[in-house]
């Protein structure tokens, strides 16, 4: 496993919640840091 | 992940979970699994693709490492769902501070490759 320390900015993107809600990622990481996991399938 | 999501609270981190699935099937798995954390639907892949998340290879799916790890897996009694969408896509964890800026990316180098839960605990010291 190799955690890489980075420092760039990410891009801010309009995502879609399964709630049906559309949030743009800077409107979440503005109020915390955010822990975004990407996952591999629903299996 | 969901097990600790006590103590991601606690670390001031909001983690938000990304899918391959539409919103239904995203829920669907979310209530299967009684999952709290919120889940960002990207079944075109788009944000795994701007996240520089890529697929792995044939032969990384089939190496030796990787059925061991499969095999220690099912010992434990973790057994695999019926998979859906991509299984090929990779994951990864990303930590974004509050001025948007990326301290640390995981890309996974196999399906197994994931970061543990102390690991990304831990990273609330480095903000």
């Amino acid at each position: 496993m190799t955690l890489v320390e980075i420092y760039q900015k990410a891009v801010d993107a309009e995502v879609l919640f399964s709630d049906g809600t559309n949030y743009r990622l800077s409107e979440l990481w503005n109020i915390r840091p955010l822990l975004l996991v990407f996952l591999r399938h629903f299996g | 992940m969901h097990r600790a999501k006590t103590q991601f609270e606690d670390s001031n981190f909001q983690v938000v979970l990304v899918g391959l699935g539409t919103p239904d099937r995203t829920e669907a798995f979310k209530k299967q699994f009684s999952l709290t954390f919120p889940i960002i639907c990207d079944p075109e892949k788009k944000l795994y693709q701007t996240f520089g998340l890529g697929r792995v290879s044939v032969a990384s799916m089939a190496s030796p490492t990787l059925l061991l790890k499969g095999l220690k897996a099912l010992s434990r009694g973790h057994t695999p769902g019926m998979p859906r969408d991509d299984i090929m896509q990779m994951p990864g964890v990303f930590l974004i501070d509050t001025s948007g800026n990326i301290r640390y990316a995981h890309y996974s180098k196999d399906p197994s490759d994931n970061p543990s839960i102390a690991t990304l605990l831990a990273l609330k010291d480095i903000l």
